[in-house]
């Protein structure tokens, strides 16, 4: 099925102008202040309170790098109010590795050669059973894009299967219209995580440049449908390499800030994932170092102290356990991103390496020596097959 | 004189009431709690693992403070509904706290939905303690649907902002007859103190104990102020005069000496 008609879709489709200040941040209106050198600025915004993207722009600037401890501190002081003491854990459950798509940087890209292949109910009950047996009740369901192998009717199965096991199911998957949305959402799914990768258009078109996600406006309108189709929570997120990193996030920023005051019932969170190896992949054209990595995690915190600010494994040990007590409030841990791979020896192919191989235990174990409470449930399902077993 | 709250049959030893929400650890939770000599917990549903065999966190709660399951999570009256019957079949009692809440980054409550929520669990049976923002007339409806006490609050949840709605809980406090209890916004002592002085029946603090640099010791102290606060109350603090009132009033000199009289 494609769907490339606004009308036919009810998708908002290619409106970067309806976001909000999504168009002035690309037409580079905060670029001056994304580039400032002057630290006396960000510590200004810092003493009077960090509110508008234009203070956000301030804080991701190098002009925030001599005040990094400060912003670590301040950010620090605001995820204890907000989150407490606690950190919450969440495992991706691979389903299928179908794939249409041909994004450079994926090792599920069409053109890759490896088998692939998809999780039927027994297997993917199976799946889902070793990970509640671990302990995880937050499970991210991730799919790649593929209607015929991966059919909307699929996923809603999928979901009703994984929510029979874990109270809290969410969905990482190509874009759906938004009555496929509420399907799933009814079916069990509470949270919807889409990655817009880059919004900068030129870098999006190259780096994606055939299948349905080629078609950058058809992306960017999918969580606005997930909102109205009643998720509880979504993330955005950019894949930091691709593009310069600063306008990217302020792009994000924008969109979230849109949609987080046109849609309150829905709660807004972020996820930065850096460009990590994959099969045939070529290195980020624009690396983020470390220390600018935790500067710009450290700025969405104290821009957004409500945002739920997630951190995968593709980060390292050392970084993950720096950053958790200051700015994160979901981590992954002991994650497979190959599909059923959980409870095997041997590797399947994996859509990218990680960095972070503790398990689950070994993650709390860690989280509890920096005196946080790792929380493995933190929701009651109303939706789906768990409540009516 | 016995100065014992009752709510829902129940006689509590203490005005405090605390949550199991954002502690670093269930053992310094179950510590300080005991510290803060609270009577009535709150526990998300949601953070109770239904199909956990591990330890829970009720565990941690001491079987002499009377549970108070929320509705933590539910977005609208049947969420809340749904969450309240959940909460009952796992076995946490029938005293439930109405949480609703719609706006996703202000955690603002939902007074009508309370309502809604309200009207059907009383009729169900149980006791019902509404979270809402404070509201004469959204009270006034909660306590004719059935609640059995109101829960208004000082300032934004988890935001240790103090009793920012103080005027409005005044006005709660005043008119209303069941028992008003501030809950959410409290940061300090001082402004447990602050609310009781005013004349709520309780307040419940959770952050700002939680995440206290020693939450076993804050804990206490919220236990103390709370005390320190409701003998205020019923001792009545004298007037607050807008200026000084001189102990020599100008009118001195017509009982002077060589005053002509």
């Amino acid at each position: 099925m494609i769907r490339t008609s606004e009308k036919a879709s009810g998708n908002p489709g290619a409106g970067i102008a309806r976001y909000g200040r999504l168009q002035a941040v690309l037409d580079g209106d905060f670029d001056g202040m994304q580039e400032n050198r002057d630290p006396q600025r960000v510590r200004e915004v810092l003493d009077r309170g960090v509110r508008t993207l234009e203070h956000l722009a301030l804080l991701l600037s190098p002009g925030a790098e001599p005040v990094l401890e400060t912003l670590a501190e301040r950010a620090s002081a605001e995820t204890r109010r907000q989150f407490g003491r606690t950190v919450q854990f969440y495992a991706p459950l691979y389903v299928s590795d179908h794939c249409v798509n041909q994004c450079t940087y994926c090792g599920f890209r069409a053109d890759n050669s490896a088998g692939r292949s998809r999780l039927e109910p027994e297997a993917l009950g199976r799946q889902t059973r070793w990970l509640t047996d671990a302990g995880y009740r937050n499970l991210l369901l991730v799919a790649g894009e593929s209607r015929r192998h991966c059919s909307p009717a699929y996923l809603e199965q999928a979901v009703r299967i994984v929510s029979e096991e874990a109270p809290l199911v969410g969905i990482e998957v190509y874009p759906l219209e938004e009555d496929e949305y509420r399907s799933l959402h009814l079916a069990g799914a509470e949270y919807l995580t889409l990655y817009q990768e880059t919004y900068d258009r030129e870098t999006y078109g190259r780096v994606h440049p055939s299948g349905p996600k080629a078609d950058f406006g058809y992306r960017l309108g999918a969580l606005e449908l997930g909102c109205r189709a009643g998720f509880n929570a979504i993330t955005l997120g950019v894949l930091l390499g691709l593009a310069p990193w600063r306008r990217d996030l302020l792009a994000m920023a924008a969109q979230g800030e849109w949609l987080e005051r046109r849609y309150p019932g829905t709660r807004v969170g972020y996820s930065l994932p850096r460009l990590r190896p994959a099969a045939g992949m070529a290195p980020p054209a624009f690396e983020i170092t470390d220390r600018q990595y935790v500067q710009a995690l450290l700025a969405l915190r104290l821009w957004s102290p409500t945002a739920e600010l997630s951190l995968s494994t593709r980060e390292r040990q050392v970084l993950r356990d720096g950053l958790i007590p200051l700015a994160i409030s979901k981590v992954s841990a002991g994650s497979c991103t190959a599909v059923g791979g959980y409870g095997r020896n041997d590797a399947p192919a994996e859509q990218f390496q990680i960095s972070d191989d503790r398990t689950l235990r070994e993650m709390m174990e860690a989280v509890r020596s920096m005196g946080l409470d790792p929380v493995l449930n933190d929701w009651v399902p109303l939706r789906g097959a768990w409540t009516h077993g | 004189m016995n100065d014992a709250l009752t709510i829902g049959g129940v006689t509590l030893s203490s005005r405090f009431f605390t949550g199991t929400g954002k502690f670093s650890d269930l053992r310094v939770m179950e510590a300080a709690i005991r510290a803060s000599g609270a009577s009535v917990v709150t526990v998300a549903l949601r953070r109770v693992d239904l199909k956990g065999t591990g330890e829970s966190i009720l565990d941690f709660v001491q079987k002499e403070c009377q549970l108070m399951p929320n509705t933590s999570g539910a977005r609208n009256a049947e969420e809340a509904v749904r969450i309240a019957k959940l909460s009952q079949a796992a076995g946490c009692g029938n005293w439930i706290k109405i949480e609703i809440i719609p706006d996703q980054k202000h955690l603002m409550p939902d007074n009508e939905e309370t309502v809604k929520a309200t009207r059907i669990l009383a009729a169900a049976g149980f006791v019902v303690l509404p979270y809402m923002v404070p509201d004469l007339v959204a009270a006034r409806k909660m306590v004719e649907a059935g609640a059995a006490a109101v829960m208004p609050l000082g300032a934004a949840i988890g935001s240790n902002r103090g009793l920012q709605s103080r005027e409005l809980v005044r006005i709660l406090v005043e008119e209303l007859e069941v028992p008003v209890i501030v809950d959410a916004g409290i940061g300090k002592p001082s402004e447990a103190a602050e609310a009781m002085e005013l004349g709520a029946a309780a307040v419940l603090v959770n952050t700002a104990v939680a995440t206290a640099g020693d939450p076993v010791r804050m804990g206490a102290a919220f236990g103390l102020a709370v005390e320190a606060g409701r003998s205020a109350w019923k001792a009545g603090p004298g007037r607050v005069l807008s200026g000084a009132e001189a102990s020599s009033p100008l009118t001195g000199f017509l009982f002077g000496a060589g005053a002509a009289l």
